[in-house]
């Protein structure tokens, strides 16, 4: 059974939001360590008297929900199934705040009702009333790709027909602080290519992403689902080609079928070594996307708009792409991703 | 109690998120729930740990939370005749 992406949208640190821009004005080098998101007008969006206590994780999801909606030409889906790596961090900072700055009294519940981490699944359902299948998986850099096999299973067991499934995370003050100090973060003179990058750290981002995916094409379609595939750690170069070769046939595609790959390179020099072994001997055409919406845990909801933008358009954008050779005819994509060598995933999606 | 009803008017645009109003679009004899500002249970809630973190004021009944809640006015009124 073929999985359609019929609708999608993006919110980055561009402005993916603009249905015609594609990255024409970028350059190959971010001039941040942290990757804010570019938000759009919330209020084209999502209610006012709704937009009043949401946070910034939040609205940007459901934001990115209801455009996705927008975009496959939906009003109402079968189910919602969301993910999320660290959830609403906002609010759950207010919320603690409170708790401390007021020894314990004075708790007001609208910070904790809204720092849950289905808080985005459950919004997005009470403003579509979809009282179908509502679910959210955290599983760190993983949750995405959890919560589209998910969704792929609701498809294909005939448990829905159309399924909306995304992933949001945002970077907030303290989480910025508490990465950087930890190492985890470039230092701003480190900053570099990510493909060529010889210093530590990665360069942090934020964003949602969501996709109105379903077992029907319809004339907004973007592309086919080929598959998923998450993996817990891998030792080396050698075992993450091996488990993209298992992939690819399990999928039944050959390697030469492969019309370019999205490499989640981070640019941080100790984490990125197996990935970018990888890159130099698969001999594919290889492009990147960390510099445009940094590293995030749900960065693959990023990836995945890209290479689903890429394949209907017949276009790769310069700005991801070192090699600058031409590539024609795009068929299929494959998108491999990891966060700091812990988790990785392939996705793989094709022209319809 | 202009000045009372002003800060008050402030604290709840401020608790409750209500950014697109400022304190001259508010009526301080509108009604808070339902008509007027709008509010709902979850704004019942915030204006309890208001008036208990800001003015000192428990509600010891909740019967009587509909009347001290119907506008700005009763709410001030209250404050005013409970406020130590």
């Amino acid at each position: 059974m073929e999985i359609y992406i019929n609708g999608m949208a993006c919110i980055s640190h561009h402005d993916t939001v603009d249905e015609n821009y594609f990255f024409e004005d970028i350059g190959s080098v971010p001039l941040n360590n942290q990757l804010i998101a570019t938000e759009p007008n919330y209020k084209d969006h999502i209610p006012a008297n709704l937009i009043r206590r949401m946070s910034h994780i939040v609205k940007m999801g459901v934001s990115t929900g209801m455009m996705s909606m927008k975009s496959a030409g939906l009003e109402e889906v079968d189910a919602i199934v969301t993910g999320t790596g660290m959830g609403c961090c906002e609010d759950t900072d207010k919320f603690l705040r409170m708790l401390l700055d007021n020894d314990e009294r004075f708790l007001t519940p609208t910070s904790f009702i809204q720092s849950t981490h289905n808080t985005v699944a459950g919004q997005i359902a009470l403003q579509i009333k979809c009282n179908g299948y509502n679910f959210t998986y955290v599983h760190q850099n993983l949750s995405f790709e959890y919560a589209l096999l998910d969704a792929m299973m609701l498809l294909k067991e005939q448990e829905a027909l159309t399924v909306l499934v995304g992933a949001v995370d945002e970077i907030t003050p303290s989480m910025f602080e508490l990465f950087y100090r930890g190492g985890h973060i470039k230092k701003l003179e480190n900053v570099q290519p990510i493909w060529n990058s010889n210093t530590n750290g990665y360069i942090v981002g934020e964003g949602a992403g969501f996709f109105n995916i379903s077992r029907i094409a319809t004339p907004s379609t973007y592309a086919k689902i080929k598959g998923v595939k998450c993996i817990q750690g891998i030792s080396d170069a050698n075992e993450l080609t091996n488990e993209v070769n298992s992939f690819l046939a399990e999928i039944g595609l050959e390697k030469d079928q492969i019309s370019l790959v999205l490499s989640g390179n981070s640019g941080d020099v100790v984490t990125d070594k197996k990935i970018s072994e990888f890159n130099k001997t698969i001999n594919l055409p290889i492009a990147y996307f960390k510099h445009l919406c940094g590293e995030y845990f749900t960065s693959s909801t990023f990836a995945l708009w890209l290479a689903a933008n890429i394949i209907k358009r017949q276009v790769v954008p310069n700005a991801i792409f070192p090699d600058q050779a031409q590539v024609l005819n795009i068929q299929n994509i494959l998108i491999v991703n990891h966060h700091e060598d812990n988790q990785y995933s392939l996705m793989c999606i094709s022209k319809c | 109690m202009d000045a009372l009803i002003d800060k008050l008017k402030g604290e709840i645009i401020e608790q409750l998120n209500l950014e697109d109003l400022k304190k001259e679009d508010i009526d301080a004899n509108a009604p808070l729930f339902g008509e007027g500002l709008g509010l709902d249970s979850i704004d019942a809630l915030e204006l309890i740990v208001l008036l208990e973190k800001n003015y000192g004021i428990k509600i010891q009944d909740p019967k009587d939370a509909k009347a001290i809640f119907t506008s700005i006015q009763t709410m001030a009124d209250y404050i005013k005749a409970n406020q130590k």
